[in-house]
């Protein structure tokens, strides 16, 4: 047997080290496929908790994306399967993100949209980016595919400093699956938090009155402004009736330029996703969705033991028909969230007004309803 | 769409496992008049956070029943 004496591994065109040797027998290796590092939270749309399909602004559909516009558009988001054949779908993408166009001509002065994604700050500030250098980088990638030829616009924006980095796509081919890789240095004014809080802010295919008509400078950064923020995309692609815009496969990552796309299974990306939204649904007729208490004669507790911690004290809403036998006048529609009992982990639903027998203990469950649903929220 | 907010009251259970009087205990959020979700009492929940802002723009929540 024989060993190789070396200090080093590096490819010969490379100016740095693929594999540095120490002396005390270990290594270090610089692998530009290891787990964990994209950024992005279900990435490549796997994810859709809350639903498939929505005319609502906010976050809908695919798990961690949002699609934001005001009451004056008419948009839809879904989640969609990625065609057979194409690429990205040959590299392992299923679903993609899609937006629809509601039909509603000339680009009206208060109408508004974005494709959003909110890193959480710590998760920045813990990345390994060292965010105010500006040799050290961060790239985004994606695969986007427009039903129209347009220049998408869209920025990065810095929650704690207000930063923002406009970007364009440069213009897209129509029906044409393309991938956009965008590789952003590090800044000396940059500041993320290492909390909870909203780290950095993606938008993609933005259009409103508050972006700048000065028509900003591209892949820089500059202290947010109206007028530094970004231009509109072109109104080609909101002008069309009907046009889509579908988004698969974004990846945020350390590094100079773009790896390939980091694939999770399923069940991994609804553990992570489950930090900020939990959705709880029927599967049959009378699903039990938790154990509720008869505090008193005249009020009920229903306790969640949620499934992950939460990243913030979550919002309540539900979906569907729900009983909860024997406790009379109950509706769920009157249940409260009892803020000084609930916490991260543990969520305590409150009703009073009731009629029931102390101490008593029921379930809280659907009411001859498949699809009833409960959600806890906690996004960014 | 016009969201507006409303205060939601109830009681709270004390060490002892009794109840205390009546005292807000979330925000309900509405939209065009229709309840669609409950939110909690705390500033690290961004749908309390919007409540808080739309107060100081100057708005004003529905008393509790």
């Amino acid at each position: 047997m024989s060993t190789l004496k070396v200090n080093a591994i590096r490819n010969v065109t490379a100016t740095s080290d693929a594999v540095t040797l120490a002396t005390d027998g270990t290594c270090t290796a610089n692998l530009s496929n290891r787990q964990g590092r994209n950024l992005i939270i279900n990435g490549a749309m796997q994810v859709a908790q809350r639903g498939t399909s929505s005319t609502g602004t906010g976050y809908y559909t695919v798990d961690r994306f949002a699609l934001a516009y005001n009451a004056t558009a008419s948009i839809t988001q879904a989640q969609v399967d990625v065609a057979s054949g194409t690429t990205p779908y040959t590299l392992g993408f299923r679903k993609a993100f899609k937006v629809t166009n509601g039909n509603q001509g000339s680009l009206g002065s208060q109408q508004i949209m974005e494709f959003k994604y909110k890193v959480e700050a710590q998760d920045v500030a813990s990345s390994g980016w060292n965010y105010t250098d500006p040799n050290s980088f961060i790239t985004l990638s994606f695969w986007v595919k427009s039903s129209v030829s347009f220049n998408m616009k869209g920025f990065f924006f810095t929650q704690d400093n207000s930063y923002n980095y406009p970007l364009e796509t440069g213009t897209l081919s129509a029906n044409t699956w393309t991938k956009i890789t965008k590789t952003i240095p590090g800044n000396s004014n940059l500041v993320f938090n290492n909390d909870n809080g909203v780290g950095i802010v993606i938008s993609l295919g933005v259009y409103g009155p508050f972006f700048s008509s000065a028509n900003p400078s591209v892949n820089q950064w500059g202290a947010y402004s109206s007028a530094t923020l970004t231009n509109p995309s072109e109104t080609t692609w909101w002008t069309t009736n009907g046009a889509t815009l579908e988004f698969t496969g974004v990846q945020l990552e350390v590094s100079d330029h773009a790896t390939s796309f980091e694939h999770k299974s399923y069940a991994q990306e609804l553990d992570l996703c489950r930090r900020y939204c939990q959705v709880y649904k029927s599967v049959g007729n009378y699903s039990r969705f938790a154990t509720t208490i008869a505090q008193s004669s005249s009020s009920i507790r229903s306790i969640f033991y949620l499934k992950k911690q939460l990243r913030a004290v979550p919002t309540f809403s539900y979906s569907g028909n729900f009983q909860c036998a024997n406790a009379t006048n109950f509706n769920i529609a009157n249940m409260g969230l009892e803020s000084s009992s609930t916490s991260l982990d543990v969520v305590v639903l409150n009703q009073g007004g009731m009629s029931v027998t102390a101490q008593s203990a029921f379930f809280l469950a659907g009411n001859n309803d498949t699809s009833a649903q409960i959600t806890f929220d906690s996004e960014l | 769409m016009t969201i507006s907010y409303k205060k939601i009251n109830g009681t709270e259970v004390k060490a002892d496992g009794t109840e205390t009087a009546p005292s807000l205990i979330c925000i309900q959020k509405k939209i065009d008049g229709v309840g669609v979700c409950m939110i909690p009492l705390n500033e690290g929940n961004t749908d309390y956070q919007k409540y808080l802002a739309w107060v100081a723009e100057g708005n004003t929540a529905e008393a509790a029943d």
